[in-house]
């Protein structure tokens, strides 16, 4: 896996999104705020944080810059989804959710049994991925 | 020769016992069984098995499963410590205090229905020894017990009428209170060359430590009558180990990773601290790091969760003290929780965290 | 939208957010997939936006060659998260080829319809030169400009029939419910893996022949000769014709 620099993400944000210049700010402005973030800081960001660090008006205007930072050229960000109920709180992947939507079934990770309303129980935020370690903090 | 009979009587029961459903899919994929992502898609795959099946390494996956889960599934532990060379002359003959007359040991090793629990006795509790074992650890019994849990689950409401929906309009989740009576398998452990009895308690997910606490005073009772008939003059209850000042030590020890603590800080609050991700390390975290160095390391500890990385998956230990007892250098916590484990291997390793 | 919702530190669930904001939910949909199915299906679903996007202003694209199309469509999908490439300058390249952040990819060609043979070439290019058919690149597609005066679903209907003859290796087809007639879906055994392996082909349409631009130039020619519109009313007629003008 490359490593992506600050110079790499911004250089591709300048030429992928040349033709949408509000998300590319938008993008520009999410990663000068990881870049303020220390390193411990990053495995848990909440949609709250990211739209405040967009400063985009509303979650619609947010989805385009989500999909860029989560995508394939600039790998910004990964998406966690956790299934929580009660006290469990458990990973799942998007795979095992996509599966879900198209049987209708999701089993609860540890018991194995479906759990009714699912999507009431999956909670989603972001952490920095692999990828994009050395950006900010001490590789800034 | 195996049958599907005997496939479906382990799977039902591992089901019931609600296993690790992860546990259970590496299991099966290590042994080339069927795997699917829950039990509804699972059994059908084992109701059409094709002939040429391979049941009976099928159904010896699935007996080792089942076996595991009863012996180290969730559990919580109580040590009881005799003088040296004092247990020996104590457990001779224990093997007669198997019953198997008893309705737990018609079944055994699956659970009688609940329809039957419901008939026996609740005050005293039905309990039995349904079996022995002599192993490298001593000798260990299965002991069966009649048990009451309460379990929450959340409610499905959006099949509710109109009007009722109207009424809850305002709640976000609706919860059920559901009381059952299970079948507890909980196991003694003589170790007489350590001079110990191990007692550990099953199904302890689903209960209160006030449940758990009913059901070790049920052991100790029992263990004091058969004792004192071989002649132990002594209170089996005074010799419990307490493990509150192991807290402090898995927290200094490096090894491992700590998921949450309980503390009361020098700055005066009451902090639980717990990483959302079980394989992340607590100590490691820069809050909890800045926050220890803001007053010189000036806090208590009176409960702890650590784990182990036992190979993909992780074994771990829960000291359950209260808020009350930090600081307290008489404090004691006699019980510990000891989960994840998938074999005997697993369980001795996290048992010695706390014994040695 | 809740502001009490966003002010709150509390963690979203994928319910609230779908009815907060579907086009978000929609976006962590995709994740970071390892699934081919999943990936493809998005995938497809973000092809026909870029394809209605097209589609309506193909007024404004009526000039546009064949590169200039697939580099649109390659841009938005970039947008999109995907690493993306416009591969039609380099000989001994896909058209478009397509990737995400697991590796999974899917290539495609794309071709402004003229002849089926044309096409026929195309898919032969992508089937036998520049597709695998590895289990990480089951799928690709054609993307199919369609300029000509035929309507767009005959010539897929005709393109369908044709390549249905082909006797390609365990051949089927089946239909694309999001653009039917305009899209299938072919499904045949690789040559290369001997897997099986799906093309969506997907007819673009972008011809712009609006009929409504001679009745204008006669209305135009009609004004001119008698300097009064030809819609004018007799009342206005008379005041005209009153005023001198």
């Amino acid at each position: 896996m490359n490593a992506l620099t600050i110079n790499d993400a911004t250089s591709r944000i300048k030429d992928d999104l040349s033709q949408t210049p509000n998300v590319a700010d938008a993008c520009y402005r999410v990663l000068d705020w990881v870049c303020t973030q220390p390193e411990g800081a990053r495995s848990h960001v909440s949609l709250q944080r990211l739209l405040k660090a967009s400063a985009v008006d509303d979650l619609s205007e947010l989805a385009p810059v989500i999909r860029y930072l989560t995508g394939a050229r600039v790998p910004l960000f990964n998406v966690v989804y956790e299934f929580v109920e009660g006290d469990d709180v458990e990973r799942v992947d998007s795979d095992a959710l996509y599966e879900a939507k198209h049987t209708g079934e999701f089993c609860h990770p540890l018991t194995g049994e479906v759990v009714p309303d699912y999507e009431s129980k999956i909670v989603v935020y972001f952490a920095v991925s692999d990828a994009a370690r050395s950006i900010g903090g001490a590789g800034r | 020769m195996a049958t599907k009979i005997e496939l479906s009587n382990y799977l039902d029961g591992l089901r019931q016992r609600q296993i690790n459903f992860r546990d259970l899919t590496a299991a099966f994929r290590e042994n080339d069984m069927p795997t699917a992502v829950g039990w509804s898609k699972l059994l059908p795959k084992f109701d059409s098995l094709p002939a040429d099946a391979d049941l009976d390494t099928y159904v010896e996956v699935l007996k080792s499963l089942y076996r595991n889960h009863v012996l180290y599934s969730e559990r919580a532990v109580v040590v009881f410590q005799f003088q040296t060379e004092e247990l020996a002359p104590l457990v001779h003959g224990i093997d007669s205090w198997v019953e198997t007359d008893s309705v737990f040991a018609e079944s055994f090793p699956f659970a009688v229905q609940e329809e039957t629990l419901k008939t026996l006795s609740s005050d005293p509790v039905y309990t039995r020894i349904v079996a022995s074992k002599s192993g490298e650890n001593g000798r260990t019994m299965i002991c069966c017990s009649k048990r009451y849990v309460r379990s929450r689950e959340f409610i499905d409401y959006s099949e509710f009428p109109e009007a009722v929906l109207k009424a809850l309009a305002a709640y976000d989740e609706i919860v059920g209170v559901r009381s059952r009576f299970v079948q507890a398998f909980d196991t003694l452990n003589f170790r007489v060359s350590e001079d110990r009895i191990v007692l550990t308690i099953d199904l302890c997910g689903n209960l209160s430590l006030q449940d758990v606490g009913r059901a070790i005073i049920v052991h100790v009772d029992m263990l004091q009558d058969r004792l004192a008939s071989n002649g132990f003059k002594g209170d089996v209850g005074e010799l419990r180990v307490n493990f509150f000042p192991k807290i402090a030590s898995l927290y200094a020890t490096a090894d491992g990773v700590v998921e949450h603590i309980g503390h009361v800080t020098t700055s005066g609050s009451n902090k639980s601290e717990r990483m959302r991700a079980k394989d992340k390390d607590l100590r490691k975290e820069p809050y909890h790091q800045e926050g220890l160095k803001a007053i010189n390391g000036g806090t208590d500890l009176f409960s702890i969760s650590k784990q182990w990385d036992a190979g993909g998956y992780y074994i771990g230990i829960e000291i359950p003290g209260t808020h009350k007892q930090a600081g307290d250098p008489s404090a004691k916590v006699q019980v510990a929780v000891i989960d994840g484990c998938r074999n005997g291997t697993d369980f001795r390793k996290v048992l010695n965290y706390l014994v040695q | 939208m809740s502001q009490s919702v966003l002010d709150e530190d509390v963690p979203f669930t994928l319910k609230q957010l779908r009815a907060l904001s579907p086009g978000l939910a929609s976006a962590l949909d995709r994740g970071f997939t390892k699934s081919y199915d999943f990936f493809v299906e998005k995938l497809y679903q973000d092809i026909d936006e870029v394809t209605a996007v097209i589609e309506r202003g193909r007024d404004v694209r009526r000039d546009d060659s064949e590169d200039r199309t697939t580099e649109e469509i390659v841009s938005f999908l970039i947008g999109r998260g995907y690493a993306a490439t416009a591969n039609s300058h380099q000989s001994g390249h896909c058209d478009i080829t397509v990737e995400n952040r697991a590796g999974l990819v899917w290539l495609g060609e794309a071709k402004k319809h003229s002849d089926y043979d044309y096409l026929w070439k195309g898919f032969n290019q992508l089937t036998t030169r520049y597709s695998t058919g590895a289990p990480s690149s089951t799928s690709g597609g054609m993307l199919i400009y369609i300029r000509t005066q035929k309507p767009a679903s005959d010539v897929i209907a005709e393109w369908r029939q044709r390549l249905g003859v082909q006797a390609l290796a365990d051949y089927v087809e089946s239909d694309c419910s999001e653009r039917p007639g305009l899209s299938f879906y072919s499904h045949h055994k690789h040559g290369v893996s001997g897997l099986t392996y799906s093309v969506r082909h997907m007819g673009i349409m972008m011809a712009f022949a609006p009929k409504d631009d001679g009745a204008k130039l006669q209305k135009k020619a009609d004004d001119n000769a008698t300097g009064t519109p030809a819609s004018a009313t007799p009342a206005v007629v008379d005041a005209l014709a009153k005023s001198g003008d």
